[in-house]
């Protein structure tokens, strides 16, 4: 008797053992009541496995047999319409397929809201789904409804395009998708209205980005919306030929024609046009030395008129300038080693021929000073008084003379003594000292300038002379 | 005597009763409670979201812990004919070989030794004389009990054998899953205490 009892208490304890110590034995147990249809017992038996649970992957196994468990007593609650507690179940189930589930019935909530004339308790059950399970294939739908809400109820059009731009981008021609065009089809005039606006009122970049944004959607006459964009263009393109920028303008017309090829005669005429303001833009980079500018200008007319008369004629003349500005340079170094050499009659000429080909002053000033060192070495003295002469018009000899008549005025004739103009070698090779005296018992005035024959100027050496000068 | 035989079926009839009446006392509950979506932890979509998503990953690498994992029920068959066989399918060879090591010699032992009785045991049946009688039955009684005791010792140790098999398997999956874990959770490139590793 004894050995019985023994050995049957040994059984149980054993199976008790194995039955609630091995965690793979309380999993299988949980998932027997799950069978058995008992869910809550089991959610509670796996509340406690996956709490305690050493074996983290029998846990997660726990985990997901909960989630299903959940889902069972969720949709034994929607069997009954106690949608608070399915709502409750789902959220506790927390999978792909209860969020699913849960966005149907808020979906239905919502319908049965805005049934019932209750439009903002139903648009807080789309924000939630929106907002919670945005992954979930009624999606569509709930923008569909959102957008209808926001254009018949709120009248808020930015809020239902937005929603529109993310239900044609995920879902395009979805049935929902289809019908939310007729929301949408209803303030698209306005958004083109603004985009003609904006464009009027030179924000060409955001009316291109309103245009645009819209011509992804197939919401709107693309006719209409084309002509617009090409009016953009159009009108970007008058304003860069107000600003001479013609290159950029003839690329904008272009474009403007791409858009709407209806506009062809108008935007060929006007290319036309351009044709003379790219000459005439060309001629002034030219007058301005840019050759290589004027020429880009002058080519630019032959992608509107191929070999364009005055255009072919304007780039000859540029050639022609390019070719006589490298022989005047050619011209220049070999009248600068004629200068060099001694030959001042021949560098004269060279300069003189390098200057007519290429009117630089540098030029015209070297044959200058080569002419003053040809005087100069003919008769440095008398070119040195003719430089003083014909110094501002002969303002030298005049301010001397009337300061002569000032002392005049205290003195008689005989006590002032006039030394006349006495020139005399200067320091330096072609500098000349130019000196006048006027004396008289009390005062004196000693005028002294230096004169350079090279290049006829005059410098003062005193301040008496300097302010003479001025 | 049978005051504690009815004492161990109070507890065994306990015991049994704690099995049977488990899933009617968890069938009491608060349903308000019991429905609180925030009683793990969850405060709003946000944390579930992450519980999901988390849930979920963890569900993806729970394909790979069943086609890494150790089945309890084959580790004990394995134990169960050859000792020790189960722990070294679990990574646990020292294990595994001192009890395949302790079995060979027990069971040895006790062929041997029950051999020896049995010689003597014959030796016994043919003799004749009183004196060779007892001698022979004498010499071969203590072999015997040798070769009972070391089987004993086997039995014993297979009954361990068949304990531990069922903690190691039970161990190795849990080291098991932190590595699948630890695997996915670390990137290409780690830098380890030896430098730097790449996993292609």
């Amino acid at each position: 008797m004894f050995t019985r009892y023994r050995l049957i208490f040994l059984l149980l304890l054993s199976s008790l053992l194995l039955l609630t110590g091995c965690e793979i034995n309380r999993l299988k147990s949980a998932e027997d009541l799950y069978q058995k249809h008992l869910y809550a017992t089991a959610i509670q038996e796996l509340d406690d496995l996956i709490a305690n649970a050493e074996n983290r992957a029998i846990a997660t196994k726990a985990e997901i047999l909960r989630s299903n468990s959940y889902i069972a007593l969720a949709e034994a609650a929607v069997e009954k319409k106690n949608w608070p507690l399915a709502i409750r179940f789902f959220k506790l189930s927390n999978s792909d397929a209860a969020n699913f589930r849960l966005a149907e019935i808020y979906r239905d909530l919502a319908v049965e809201a805005s049934k019932a004339g209750n439009l903002e308790l139903s648009k807080i059950y789309l924000d939630t789904i929106y907002r919670e399970v945005p992954e979930t294939p009624i999606i569509p739908e709930v923008l569909y409804r959102r957008i209808a809400y926001y254009v018949d109820v709120k009248a808020d059009n930015e809020a239902a395009w937005a929603d529109y731009m993310q239900l044609y981008d995920n879902y395009p021609n979805n049935p929902y998708e289809v019908l939310a065009r007729n929301y949408v089809i209803r303030f698209i005039p306005g958004k083109l209205d603004y985009a003609a606006i904006l464009n009027e009122q030179g924000y060409y970049t955001d009316a291109l980005k309103e245009l645009f944004e819209i011509s992804k959607y197939p919401v709107v006459d693309m006719d209409r919306l084309n002509k617009q964009i090409s009016d953009v263009y159009e009108r970007q393109a008058e304003e860069l030929i107000n600003e001479q920028d013609y290159v950029e303008a003839d690329r904008l017309f272009r474009i403007a024609l791409q858009y709407y090829p209806q506009k062809k005669d108008s935007i060929t005429n006007r290319l036309e046009s351009i044709t003379n303001l790219f000459i005439q833009k060309g001629n002034s980079l030219l007058e301005a030395g840019d050759y290589e500018a004027a020429l880009i200008h002058y080519r630019k007319t032959f992608d509107i008129i191929p070999d364009y008369p005055p255009a072919v004629e304007a780039i000859k003349r540029v050639y022609t300038i390019q070719e006589n500005i490298r022989k005047a340079g050619e011209l220049f170094s070999q009248a600068e080693r004629l200068e060099a050499t001694g030959k001042l009659n021949e560098a004269l000429q060279t300069y003189n021929a390098a200057y007519a080909l290429d009117p630089k002053p540098e030029y015209k000033q070297k044959a200058a000073i080569v002419q003053n060192i040809m005087e100069a070495n003919k008769n440095p003295s008398a070119f040195a008084r003719r430089i003083l002469n014909e110094y501002r018009g002969g303002i030298l000899n005049t301010r001397i003379q009337n300061q002569k008549k000032e002392l005049l005025k205290r003195y008689k004739e005989n006590e002032i003594q006039d030394s006349g103009w006495k020139l005399m070698l200067s320091t330096g090779q072609y500098k000349y000292e130019a000196r006048y005296d006027l004396l008289t018992p009390n005062e004196t005035y000693l005028y002294v300038w230096q004169i350079n024959l090279r290049d006829r100027s005059i410098v003062p050496l005193n301040k008496l002379s300097e302010a003479l000068m001025q | 005597m049978k005051a504690i035989n009815k004492i161990l079926l109070a507890v065994a009839l306990c015991l049994l009763m704690e099995i049977v009446a488990a899933p009617i006392k968890a069938q009491s509950f608060d349903i308000q409670a019991f429905s609180d979506t925030t009683k793990y932890g969850w405060k709003n979509y946000l944390d579930r979201n992450a519980y999901r998503e988390d849930l979920k990953q963890r569900q993806e690498l729970l394909q790979i812990y069943e086609m890494e994992a150790q089945p309890l029920n084959t580790n004990i068959l394995k134990s169960a004919l050859i000792p020790g066989w189960g722990q070294f399918s679990t990574k646990e060879s020292t294990k595994g070989t001192v009890i395949l090591g302790a079995e060979i010699v027990l069971a040895g032992g006790a062929y041997y030794f029950m051999d020896r009785a049995m010689s003597k045991y014959r030796l016994y049946e043919k003799a004749t004389q009183v004196d060779d009688i007892e001698k022979y039955y004498k010499d071969a009684q203590v072999p015997y009990q040798y070769s009972f005791i070391m089987i004993g010792f086997a039995g014993i140790i297979w009954a361990y054998n068949i304990f531990d098999v069922i903690q190691s398997t039970q161990d190795y999956n849990v080291r098991l899953w932190e590595e699948i874990i630890e695997r996915t959770q670390r990137g290409p490139v780690n830098i380890t205490p030896t430098g730097v590793e790449v996993r292609f």
